[in-house]
């Protein structure tokens, strides 16, 4: 193990390394045990710091949360550390190697996404064909080896994380934490090449969370967000909500 | 001078009537417990659950924000992700207020970071470093808890404890740390390294 890596240790537990060491920091944890138990134990250090930040919350915001809560849908269990064969094992150290803690936010409401649709169309095998199909051009993004993510917070709360590969010429947009569009309309995603938008698809109505697929990004500079009405538009009527480089 | 971490000098010298302190050992253990029943969809457990972290959240988020107004909105986003997820908590991966504690930082660096430039951050730190963060009313300072933690941050270096006190209280990267401070990566990784083992056996803190 290279001793500057191991030396980021501190770094990393106390949360001051930006998205691309993270990652490659989680990919050495993935092969080096002791760097693993290190963290831990200094990751328990750390939390320990926030007893010296004790503070009365605001009561209103116990009922915000408990509310908010009770209308929560919680994610489903295991899905980051499900057994599986080995190629799959690969798969998602790679994964959780090449995108650190956004990948896992990926893939989290990717799966998310996946039981929802499910459910939805559980006798329809062909949408269910098309979804695994779909899943499964999200983890070739997540592998390629030239992916790239970038992640940027929405003013108003959430954010928006875009992984991108060249190789695959395709890119996925990860909405996390934002609030509902405005009744009858949906979030859609553009492509954008010197400031002219070019569609690229739709969340379907109510949705605010999960993963779009983008393919053909090739050329283009940014991927962006707008809340449009939802049997969508050719040009974008806002200026984009989010905007990430795909650059 | 009065350095960045001056405060943990000022241990108990204030509200002589707190709350009865808890044990930690008990909190943590209650803490994995309630994380647990959250994950099966417990909506009771997380409310007795919020209520034991919901101190630290807050005070966390309002250290680094201390926008009072966002830290509020962070700490709601922090506690509302914690129940989204609390179905993928494993005491085997670490313990519930660490797993909590780690995903409030986050929430509020991210927020700084979206803010602020590095120019920015910089004047910030040259006018906070030696201004202690003092808008906390509330804290218990007799906690029990917190004086060890106190004590302990005191048994570090100075530079030790600056470099800990801008990365995680400010919410700093390293390198920005190391920019502020005017020295090189290599040493500020290590300090930061150093700092938290040294923090760790005077804590401490085990594998379990």
């Amino acid at each position: 193990m290279s001793v500057d890596v191991h030396t980021l240790s501190g770094a990393y537990a106390l949360n001051a390394v930006n998205d691309l060491e993270r990652a490659a920091f989680d990919r050495h944890m993935a092969e080096c045990e002791t760097c693993a138990q290190e963290v831990g134990e200094l990751v328990a250090t750390v939390s320990r710091l926030t007893d010296t930040t004790w503070s009365v919350a605001p009561p209103a915001l116990r009922e915000k949360v408990l509310r908010q809560v009770s209308q929560t849908r919680q994610v489903p269990p295991g899905a980051a550390r499900r057994g599986g064969s080995a190629g799959q094992r690969r798969w998602r150290t790679r994964v959780a190697g090449v995108a650190a803690a956004a990948a896992v936010l990926v893939v989290g409401a990717a799966a998310g996404t996946y039981v929802v649709q499910q459910d939805r169309v559980r006798d329809q095998r062909d949408q269910i064909a098309a979804e695994r199909q779909r899943l499964a051009a999200i983890e070739r993004v997540l592998a390629a080896s030239d992916v790239k993510l970038r992640r940027t917070l929405v003013p108003g709360g959430g954010a928006v994380s875009v992984a991108v590969s060249g190789q695959e010429n395709t890119a996925v947009a990860t909405m996390e934490g934002m609030r509902q569009p405005l009744a009858g309309r949906c979030y859609q995603f553009w492509r954008i090449r010197d400031g002219a938008a070019v569609p690229a698809g739709l969340f379907p109505a109510g949705q605010a969370d999960g993963s779009h697929l983008i393919p053909d990004v090739q050329g283009f500079q940014m991927v962006g967000v707008t809340e449009e009405p939802c049997s969508g538009s050719a040009q974008p009527t806002m200026d984009p909500i989010a905007a990430v480089s795909i650059a | 001078m009065s350095g960045p971490m001056s405060e943990y000098g000022r241990e108990g010298e204030r509200l002589a009537a707190v709350p009865a302190p808890r044990r930690a050992e008990g909190t943590r253990d209650r803490a994995d417990e309630l994380l647990r029943a959250a994950g099966r969809g417990d909506e009771q457990a997380f409310a007795e659950l919020y209520d034991l972290v919901a101190p630290r959240v807050y005070g966390l988020a309002r250290r680094i924000l201390r926008d009072p107004a966002q830290a509020e909105e962070v700490a709601q986003e922090a506690m509302v992700e914690v129940w989204r997820t609390a179905t993928r908590f494993d005491t085997a991966r670490g313990s519930a207020t660490s797993w909590i504690f780690t995903i409030a930082h986050r929430r509020a660096v991210d927020r700084v970071r979206s803010e602020q430039t590095v120019a920015r951050a910089r004047q910030a730190a040259a006018s906070t470093l030696d201004t202690p963060f003092d808008e906390v009313v509330d804290r218990a300072t007799s906690h029990l808890e917190q004086q060890q933690v106190r004590r302990c941050l005191q048994s570090l270096t100075e530079r030790q404890r600056e470099a800990i006190n801008l990365a995680y209280y400010q919410g700093y990267t390293y390198r920005e740390v190391a920019e502020l401070l005017g020295i090189g990566l290599p040493t500020i990784k290590t300090r930061m390294r150093d700092g938290l083992i040294r923090l760790r056996d005077c804590l401490g803190v085990g594998s379990a």
